[in-house]
């Protein structure tokens, strides 16, 4: 019972088919011990979210008046980072759903860190803005007295669908791990035996459990893709239903959708160099799989830039009165530094690089990764910020401070925790999980020997 | 029923200590040849020809004690509201020689429930009568539109008045995408059970 | 109002002693705060809050509503006043930025003195028009945007037109803050924003207290209630020297502002009454009349901002 098989399915014959999972497999992907710089990493983690807790206390106590946000700017860097953290979380849908059903051989090693990080992000997205609610006692009201014409109400109802189906779309394919982890790893604490046990769902690697896993990973692909696209779409009509400048826009949804394909590329990409790094797993993440991402996120770039000229030249090129005033503060006035930064360094630069195969090398492209998605943040906060302070009625007789937007520490400490939450999810998830899918490997090197 | 009436009027009257008192109080009055009135009234009614009006109307006493219209007295023919008295007379409407101010119903007033129009008429301070106050209502009203929009479905409405396509169309998304992944739940029910009863090779 | 006269003054003897007991001091006439309006008798306890800060708890049926609207936090703001259409007018020719009406909203509201529901602002429609000044409260819109966005229901319209907020329902997601595009709508950020110290609650001797703060949630102008139930005139536009607000009832077509009173559908048509950003579809029910033959030249007026 010890020897790990894998069962497949001859499609020709139709006859069951059941091979051992070659022993490297196993050596190479089960979960492993922290080292003492993985250590360290958690406790970093820890410290930064004991921070952001504190930040919160403080919050709790005296009310988001310990925000930098006012009457004005009332939505500030939880709502920009909580559109981050929807935007990344598309990443799960693009490798494990768009790359699966358009056959995209390549991607069985990155499906299930894009799906981690799917489900880690999505799950602080919704933290984020239950910080960012001025009663969040009140979290209750919103299943009690939920109106269904609020778009508040729609965005409810589509994370909850997402990250459910993301969970689903997590542990469905962990299945099979799940037992190889319950029947080798017999050396794990008790309790960590026992989740095994647990969760494989007494996976015996039957012919038809593969059966439903197979077709149910398959449902759950075709669900994701409009699901994925609505999170967006719906989150992005958060501002376009409104009617401020910069946000009344009906290219708001494509936009974001587009920008978060890009970001959540970007994120995993960088994350999957991590961890290839750390685990040493460079025969299974390849410079072909570097290579392969680049390509992609070019390609996602650019219709990011195409969203991004459509968004900023047509409403640029009238220049009605107050749009012009929020666009002139983006394009020259005191957002200009960050929104040009943003532009060139986190599109237009990236772009550049990446269509060199040099610049699709592993280390180039994890800083470029890196440099997308810190772009991809401020962007977000571009998004939200500059048109908040350009009322159609001129803001007057307010304090001065109210004229500007400037987070203040807790809004950094909280928005900090959040990532760094981020980051312990996926931590977490190694420690415990096989983090490429070690069946689905174990399949890929049988096609292959055929 | 009230339509039938041709003329409703209600009349209060108000008489004032002093309003009489005050007759020929200067040499300036020399030129009206007026006689002492005492015993003034106000009356407001209503009349039909030829349009809306109301008028008010202002008689008193002679010293023989017969009752005759006083001529020259300015009057103010409100409308009661909520909120004020809203003026229907011009500036200085004073009687003429029947004693009378005809004003005009303005256009389009709206009334009460019964589209009853409450009319408030005022002297104030006339030499010869004094202060008069008398108040009237008609149902000369056009009907009120009070449209309680908030039964109506809309998107601004409670959430028991939801537009119905929206409803709908949301109800039909989670319905099919919540019974999708009941489906796959009860798919994970079908490994478990499949793993206790098959023996595997 | 067919009210039984015995019951009626029962009622008014049973208010006159609770009310009489709640204003013990003395500052305020019992009279002044009674008005005989029947209240149903409900059975439920009410919570009064005195003028002196504390807390008692009489029964429903023996307050009427104008009293409880008066001296109670809990004044139902789901309920609209029968019948009514409220409607404001503000005549931009006579408004000189006295600031009287913002003074009067934050006296009436509770709040600290650089804080109200309603704002002047100085707006200028081209280079070569002179400027001039425009009051904005909420415009109480009959398409309201801050209403449709909102995920609970703590924000909604009523039937007298009456965009209201329930602070006891606001989850403080601020949705309608960003959905308003004329910005009036304000939040408790905390409780700085409206907590006033005995002192200044004296200096102030706020004779409404109405809109309770809660911190969290939002807040903005409600064409006071309290007093518009009873047939007053809302505070700005009591407090306005020039006469710039008008307020009044669309249904019965009237406005006023203390002085003089109109017919709406007259003014409209024959002063060319607007509303702002008509092009939005929002509907406000706040209209303006246009700025012109001004009654005070524009002065540039020392602005105090804390």
């Amino acid at each position: 019972m010890n020897t790990a098989t894998i069962t497949s399915i001859n499609e020709e014959t139709g006859a069951v088919e059941r091979h051992k999972i070659p022993q490297v497999l196993l050596d190479d992907l089960l979960p492993k011990r922290l080292t003492t710089s993985g250590k360290l990493w958690m406790y970093f983690l820890l410290t930064v979210m004991a921070i952001g807790a504190y930040a919160y206390f403080t919050q709790l106590k005296n009310g988001l008046v310990v925000t930098d946000m006012r009457d004005y700017a009332s939505w500030g860097i939880y709502i920009s980072n909580f559109v981050f953290f929807v935007a990344i979380s598309l990443v799960g849908s693009l490798i494990s759903a768009v790359l699966k059903l358009t056959d995209v051989k390549w991607r069985t090693p990155l499906v299930r860190i894009s799906e981690i990080i799917a489900v880690a992000s999505i799950t602080f997205a919704a933290l984020i803005i239950i910080v960012d609610m001025g009663r969040p006692d009140r979290f209750w009201h919103l299943f009690v007295y939920g109106r269904i014409q609020s778009p508040i109400m729609w965005d409810v109802i589509v994370i909850t669908t997402y990250f459910t189906i993301s969970i689903l779309l997590l542990y469905i394919p962990l299945l099979p791990d799940l037992a190889i982890c319950r029947d080798k790893l017999t050396g794990a604490a008790k309790w960590k035996r026992w989740c095994y046990k647990f969760f494989a769902l007494n996976w015996k690697n039957t012919p038809r459990q593969y059966k439903i896993v197979n077709d149910s990973i398959k449902v759950l692909a075709v669900l994701i893709i409009p699901l994925a696209l609505s999170i967006h779409t719906v989150t992005s009509w958060l501002f376009a239903t409104t009617f401020r400048v910069g946000w009344d826009s009906s290219n708001f949804g494509p936009y974001f959708v587009a920008g978060a394909f890009m970001a959540g590329a970007a994120a995993v990409t960088a994350i999957m160099y991590v961890v290839r790094e750390h685990y040493n797993l460079q025969k299974y993440i390849t410079d072909k799989h570097f290579d392969h991402m680049g390509k992609l996120l070019v390609l996602l770039s650019l219709i990011y830039l195409y969203f991004n000229v459509n968004e900023y030249l047509v409403p640029g090129y009238k220049m009605k009165e107050v749009e012009g005033d929020q666009l002139k503060s983006l394009f020259t006035g005191n957002y200009a530094p960050m929104f040009w930064s943003v532009q060139i360094l986190g599109l237009a630069i990236p772009v550049i690089i990446l269509l060199f195969k040099k610049g699709r090398r592993p280390i180039p492209i994890f800083i470029i990764s890196i440099v997308v998605v810190i772009g991809a943040w401020f962007k977000r906060l571009l998004i939200v910020t500059p048109t908040l302070l350009h009322p159609f009625i001129p803001m007057q007789n307010v304090p001065e401070s109210w004229h500007h937007y400037v987070p203040t520490w807790q809004e950094w400490a909280i928005t900090s925790a959040s990532l760094a939450g981020v980051f312990f999810i996926i931590q977490i998830f190694i420690r415990l999980f096989p983090v490429i899918s070690i069946w689905e490997m174990a399949e890929e090197t049988e096609t292959e020997a055929k | 029923m009230k339509n039938k009436l041709k003329y409703i009027f209600i009349v209060l009257i108000g008489i004032t200590a002093f309003g009489f008192q005050k007759i020929y109080a200067d040499g300036d009055t020399k030129t009206a040849p007026e006689i002492k009135v005492t015993d003034a009234t106000l009356k407001l009614s209503f009349d039909t020809t030829g349009g809306k009006h109301i008028i008010a109307t202002v008689n008193a006493k002679d010293p023989s004690g017969a009752v005759v219209p006083v001529k020259d007295v300015t009057i103010a023919v409100f409308i009661k509201k909520s909120f004020g008295m809203l003026p229907v007379t011009g500036d200085n409407m004073v009687t003429d020689e029947t004693g009378t101010v005809t004003v005009n119903l303005p256009k389009n007033m709206p009334g009460d429930k019964d589209n009853m129009i409450n009319f408030s008429s005022k002297v104030d301070g006339d030499p010869k009568v004094g202060d008069l106050e008398a108040t009237g209502n008609i149902n000369w009203g056009t009907p009120a539109k009070i449209e309680n929009n908030l039964n109506k479905r809309a998107l601004w409405a409670a959430r028991a008045n939801a537009p119905i396509s929206l409803v709908i169309a949301a109800n039909l998304i989670i319905t099919l995408v919540w019974g999708t992944i009941i489906y796959i739940l009860f798919k994970l029910i079908t490994i478990n059970r499949l793993g206790k009863n098959e023996n595997t090779i | 109002m067919e009210i039984p006269k015995n019951a009626t003054r029962r009622k008014f003897l049973k208010t006159g002693l609770v009310a009489g007991a709640l204003v013990a001091g003395g500052t305020l006439g019992a009279s002044e705060l009674i008005s005989a309006i029947d209240s149903k008798p409900t059975g439920n306890k009410i919570k009064l809050l005195s003028p002196d800060g504390k807390i008692v708890e009489v029964d429903a049926s023996v307050i009427s509503p104008s009293v409880a609207g008066f001296l109670v936090s809990n004044h139902n703001v789901r309920q609209g006043v029968p019948g009514k259409k409220f409607v404001m007018v503000i005549d931009l020719s006579k408004c000189k930025n006295a600031r009287k009406c913002h003074k009067a909203c934050s006296k009436m509201h509770y709040l600290p003195e650089n804080r109200s529901y309603i704002k002047v602002n100085k707006m200028q429609d081209s280079p070569e028009a002179s400027p001039y000044w425009m009051p904005t409260p909420c415009f109480h819109c009959d398409n309201p945007p801050c209403v449709k966005v909102c995920p609970v229901g703590a924000t909604f319209k009523l039937s007298d037109g009456i965009v209201g907020i329930d602070n006891a329902r606001c989850i403080g997601c601020r949705f309608c803050m960003v959905a308003c595009p004329y910005n009036a709508r304000v939040f408790n950020w905390g409780e700085e924003m409206f907590h006033l110290s005995p002192e200044e609650k004296n200096a102030i001797k706020p004779h409404e207290a109405c809109g309770s703060h809660v911190v969290g949630t939002v807040e903005k102008c409600d064409f006071c209630p309290q007093k518009t139930g009873d047939n007053k005139l809302p505070d700005c536009v009591e407090a306005c020297p020039n006469g710039v607000f008008y307020f009044g009832d669309e249904v019965e077509d009237v406005i006023s502002n203390g002085d003089e009173t109109l017919q709406l559908s007259k003014v409209l048509r024959d002063k060319a009454g607007y509303r702002f950003m008509e092009d939005l579809g929002t509907k406000p029910r706040v209209y303006y009349l246009p700025p012109v033959d001004r009654q005070f030249p524009f002065t540039e007026t020392k602005q105090t901002s804390k």
